[in-house]
């Protein structure tokens, strides 16, 4: 038991987050003291109504957006303070970030889109290793096409690739299927799945689907920018597709 | 290779930049190709000597520009070639004999005209240069002349020889490929004024620097000793037909490459940073840093620069010979012009090509680097509203410079109201072309029309100003230019025509029939016997006082009393003279001596160059060398006189004619200047009004796609892109020209003392050329509306749905 709980420190700690939007003369208040903690090597799902801040808990989660309450420590390091080119250089080192779409560079091809964070990081990966990364998603037939002849279920899968090829600790997807087939939304899973499995990597994934959700170790909900509600496998919880549905619900009402 | 294949992708995006930094680069390389050609060189006629050696200087002609050089007096010139000869390995030391001389086979005028470059020599020159012998031999007789080839005379043939004061018969003995009229060295010694020249052959092993010093320790430290490549300097003094004009001319194309280029390719690629802001928000969310967007950014302009440089290097190489030969057509190019000198002016073009590539994205890639990761992931929403400070700073300074041009403008001379007024507008254009996204808006906004289309338009306009400022630029541009100079070209042109025509005496001048210029003294007498009344006459000659040039005319007959000279206040204060004293001074021909002064105004159209007036006959006597160059009188017989002087090759020509013809080269050549700066204007704005609106319009893509989907005809999308396009063409028009105007009544203040002083200022009015005006903005508005349709008419040809799901 205690080698497990050495194994398993948190890659992600977000503390009272709160980030607030103004728009004109209004005010929206996306995150409101939102906490999560999340352990190494897990597969964490988000959900949640939308506008429940899911996006932005993410964002501010990877260095892309800064809280303006709060902290967030990731792999050890504090966000808050690293300045913007530090962040930046956080953010391509440290972790993978999937979008929901336009995740890729219409210029490059496959392989050079993946390569495209390492090639920033001045790291020496080369075309093989790229090819590897595409190997395992699937797409090493489709190295050398560029992202307007690819299907959106390949794009999503070489941006995994590219989030993977640097071995970030933490991969975050924002609704990586949500523009996706049954089926190709499955494969994109099962790559982020195997990315816990195989790699021991942390992933953190935004969606609204509660089969999404079945595959991940752990779920939490949000509403109104705080985590409220949580589902873990390991609480020995019912974990389907069904009680999540309901889980989700309860908060969605309230 | 992200800036390669980035590149590579948006070829077609970067496409306006490319030609225009091309053309630009190319425009550059052939005007500096033709500039550093234009270099001196050593003239023909003194190739083979390792050694020149001329007087000192002494000042400057009236023109404030050619040098005047101090001369050596024939004795003078003889005691240094004899000691020169003495040297070790001298072959040849000849004081040069030279003076103005044209050649007459009877009434028939021989050979082309030379400007400014006196021709007649004396037979001794002749070893001076690398000029070939044809045929025949040198001068043996006192009756015998070599002439050049071009002279269409062979050996043996009889010619007539006039010099300033003489007239041979002679007898041609031998031909050259060179341009020299060459005399036996006695008729051409009295022939000269002075020597000023001394050219020395060394033997074939002597070293260039060490004759060089020779030669030195016998002129002495006055006179200017050149060898080897330093002789080309004699070229410009002897040879300087136009040559500024054309340079001029270069420098404002060059200069005008540069601005427009800098002007279109920053456009390009602050546009392109807008189109690209979702990939670019990509870039810095998988991990790149602000700076290496702004290295990518500032890398795809190298390349482009890089290429854009090289393909324009090549098209100027090719050009300059094209433009060259123009210019000498033109005549204002020497006809020795050569393509001459590449690398180096090929290779400062395109480092400044380069440069200007990498200063148009400047402002660009740090706009770029500042977008935000997030951006990747919105819709493009409203922009930061706030108006950026350096656009505010831009504007009040060029605005502030543009009124103190003005006001430099109005107090200038000729040449400096015409470059502060052009000047003051480019300046104005910049603060209007940098302000364009805080008013363009607002100007928009007034558009009447409820139609959703028009609301469409504002609403545009009002989200993304800098969009259509992008667009309003080039119209803006050609508006200014084409007002600013069309509009200094007719003032002064108009100005010139109704104030400049000097007065001179008489109806009636002497002109040389083929165009050159020069009267002899025999033309001059026979004049004076068909004349009614006096015949005025200018000798242009020189005499030096202290050392000192001081520009002099022989004027005939009776306005210098026999024996005195004639001193304008300004000479007699220069020198410190008073009213009948006597002065020692030097003479042109290097002689000494002593004349009695008198002080007293100069007519107008003396002032304006001479200093010092002579008698006509003490200035020959000493300057034999120089043909008279004015002659104006009442003529009784004109048609009669003039056939009296068919052998001296002149005729009479009226002086209202001259006059006109006169002025018309003069506004002939700002016709030119204008013209080409019209035309470069105009091809710059086409390619950059194609290059921004095809980039906007792919860039609308999608919203023009929606306008579909939601049910607009083609025929009114279209209809929304003209009136955009028609519009903001027709205010920048508008705006260019209202720019225009501080400048050009500028103008007419700055010039107002520019003419005759004695009749007050001069009245002068700003003219438009309607015209060509209309001309030029209907061109540029067809221009702007075309750019704007045909790619959105190929966009459109695409049913709505395959417009929505093409990718950006
Ligand atoms: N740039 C912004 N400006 C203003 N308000 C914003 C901005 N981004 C997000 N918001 C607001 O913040 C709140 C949370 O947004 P967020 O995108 O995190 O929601 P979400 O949970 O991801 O929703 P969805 O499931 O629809 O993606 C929303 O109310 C949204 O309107
Ligand atoms: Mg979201």
């Amino acid at each position: 038991m205690n080698a497990t709980l050495g194994a398993t420190r948190d890659a992600l700690r977000i503390d009272s987050v709160t980030k607030r939007y103004t728009t004109g003369d209004h005010r929206v208040t996306a995150l409101d003291g939102a906490s999560l903690d999340v352990r190494e090597g897990t597969f964490t799902a988000i959900m949640g109504p939308s506008g429940s801040g899911k996006s932005t808990l993410l964002h501010c989660a990877v260095g892309l957006d800064r809280p303006d309450g709060g902290s967030v420590v990731v792999d050890g390091t504090d966000l808050g303070g690293l300045g913007e080119r530090e962040l930046t250089e956080f953010r391509r080192e440290r972790v993978g970030f999937v979008f929901q779409s336009y995740n890729l560079i219409d210029a490059l091809t496959a392989v050079q889109n993946t390569l495209l964070p390492a090639r920033l990081a001045r790291r020496r990966l080369g075309r093989e290793d790229a090819l590897k990364a595409l190997e395992e998603v699937g797409l090493r037939d489709r190295a050398d096409r560029r992202p307007h002849q690819l299907s959106g279920g390949e794009q999503q899968r070489v941006a995994i690739a590219r989030a993977v090829l640097t071995r970030p600790s933490v991969i975050c997807a924002d609704e990586p299927t949500g523009a996706l087939d049954l089926a190709r939304g499955r494969q994109v899973l099962d790559h982020l799945r195997a990315v816990v499995d195989t790699h021991g990597r942390t992933v953190l994934v935004v969606t609204h689907d509660p089969t999404v959700a079945t595959r991940a170790d752990r779920v939490v909900f949000m509403a109104d920018g705080r985590i409220v509600d949580e589902i873990d496998a390991r609480d020995g919880e019912r974990f389907d597709a069904g009680s999540i549905a309901l889980r989700m619900t309860g908060p969605e009402e309230s | 290779m992200i800036a390669f294949a980035m590149v590579r992708h948006r070829l077609r995006s970067v496409l306006g930049g490319f030609i225009a930094l091309t053309l630009g680069v190319a425009l550059l390389a052939a005007s500096a190709i033709v500039i550093a050609s234009a270099r001196p060189t050593v003239p023909p006629r003194y190739e083979n000597a390792s050694v020149l050696a001329v007087p000192g200087e002494a000042g400057t002609r009236s023109d404030d520009f050619t040098v005047a050089r101090a001369v050596w007096s024939v004795d003078e010139a003889d005691v240094l070639v004899e000691e020169i000869a003495r040297g070790d390995g001298v072959t040849d030391a000849v004081a040069e004999h030279r003076f103005q001389v044209q050649v007459m086979d009877g009434d028939r005028i021989l050979g082309d005209v030379v400007d400014g470059d006196p021709n007649g020599a004396g037979w001794s020159s002749f070893v001076l240069g690398s000029t070939k012998l044809l045929d025949g031999a040198g001068p043996s007789g006192d009756d015998e002349v070599v002439l050049p080839a071009s002279h269409g005379r062979s050996v043996g043939d009889t010619v007539d020889v006039l010099t300033a004061g003489a007239e041979w018969p002679m007898t041609v003995s031998g031909i050259t490929d060179g341009d020299d009229v060459l005399l036996p060295d006695p008729l051409a010694e009295e022939s000269a004024t002075g020597v000023s020249l001394i050219g020395v052959v060394t033997t074939a092993g002597a070293e260039p620097t060490s004759s060089g010093d020779l030669v030195r320790d016998v002129v002495g430290p006055a006179s200017d000793v050149y060898t080897d490549d330093e002789r080309g300097a004699m070229e410009s003094e002897f040879d300087a037909s136009n040559n500024w004009v054309g340079q001029q001319l270069l420098v404002l194309i060059g200069a005008l490459a540069v601005f427009v280029s800098v002007f279109v390719v920053g456009t390009t690629f602050t546009f392109q940073v807008s189109v690209r802001r979702r990939e670019l928000a990509l870039l810095r969310a998988v991990g790149g840093t602000p700076r290496q967007v702004r290295r990518m950014l500032l890398g795809e302009a190298a390349v482009v620069g890089v290429v854009a440089s090289l393909v324009g290097a090549a098209l100027g190489v090719v050009g300059s010979h094209l433009l060259g030969g123009w210019m000498i057509d033109a005549g204002l190019l020497s006809r020795y012009w050569q393509v001459r000198s590449v690398a180096l002016p090929v290779g400062a073009s395109v480092l400044i090509g380069l440069a200007t590539a990498v200063a148009g994205v400047l402002g660009a890639s740090r706009k770029g680097a500042a977008v935000r990761p997030l951006e990747a992931l919105r819709p493009e929403g409203d922009r930061d509203e706030t108006v950026p400070k350096w656009r505010l700073w831009v504007t009040v300074c060029a605005g502030f410079l543009g009124v103190v041009l003005v006001v430099a403008t109005t107090r200038g001379d000729m040449e400096q109201a015409i470059a502060y007024g052009l000047a003051s507008s480019l300046a104005l254009l910049v603060a209007a072309a940098v302000a364009a996204p805080l008013y363009l808006p607002r100007l928009v906004g007034l558009l009447p029309g409820k139609s959703p289309l028009t609301e469409l338009l504002r609403a545009q306009a009002r989200t993304d100003p800098r969009r259509p400022a992008s667009t309003l630029l080039p119209a803006l541009l050609v508006s200014t230019l084409a007002v600013t100079v069309l509009g200094q070209t007719d003032t002064l042109a108009g100005a010139i025509e109704e104030h400049s025509r000097g007065e001179i005496p008489g109806d009636a001048m002497l002109v040389r029939t083929d165009g050159g210029g020069g009267l002899t003294d025999t033309a001059l007498e026979r004049t004076r016997e068909h004349a009614d009344g006096e015949v005025v006459s200018h000798l242009s000659t020189g005499v030096y006082v202290d050392g000192s040039w001081v520009e002099s005319v022989g004027l005939r007959p009776s306005a210098v009393p026999e024996g005195t000279a004639l001193a304008s206040p300004a000479t007699a204060e220069r020198f410190g003279w008073a009213e009948g004293d006597t002065v020692d001074l030097t003479w042109r021909d290097g002689t000494n001596g002593r004349i009695m002064v008198t002080v007293e105004e100069f007519p107008p159209e003396l002032e304006m160059w001479a200093e010092l007036a002579l008698p006509h006959d003490l200035a020959r006597e000493h300057d034999p060398a120089t043909f008279t160059i004015m002659a104006a009188f009442d003529p009784v017989d004109a048609e009669a006189l003039s056939t009296a002087l068919a052998d001296q090759g002149v005729h009479v020509e009226g002086t209202d004619r001259l006059l006109d013809e006169g002025i018309a080269t003069e506004i002939g050549l700002l016709r030119l200047f204008a013209g080409t700066i019209l035309a470069l204007s105009l091809g710059y704005t086409a390619i950059s009004l194609a290059n921004t609106l095809s980039l906007s319009t792919s860039a609308r893509r999608r919203d023009l796609a929606l306008l579909r989907v939601t049910g607009a005809h083609r025929r009114q999308v279209l209809g929304l892109l003209t009136a955009e396009s028609g519009l903001i063409s027709t205010i920048g028009l508008a705006l260019g020209a209202s720019l225009s105007l501080p400048g050009l009544y500028a103008l007419t203040i700055g010039l107002r003392d520019e003419f005759d002083p004695r009749r007050g200022p001069a009245e002068i009015a700003v003219l438009l050329p309607w015209p060509e005006l209309g001309l030029v903005f209907a061109a540029s508005l067809l221009i702007g509306v075309l750019a704007a349709l045909i790619p959105a008419a190929r966009a459109l040809r695409r049913s709505p749905s395959a417009m929505v799901a093409e990718r950006e």
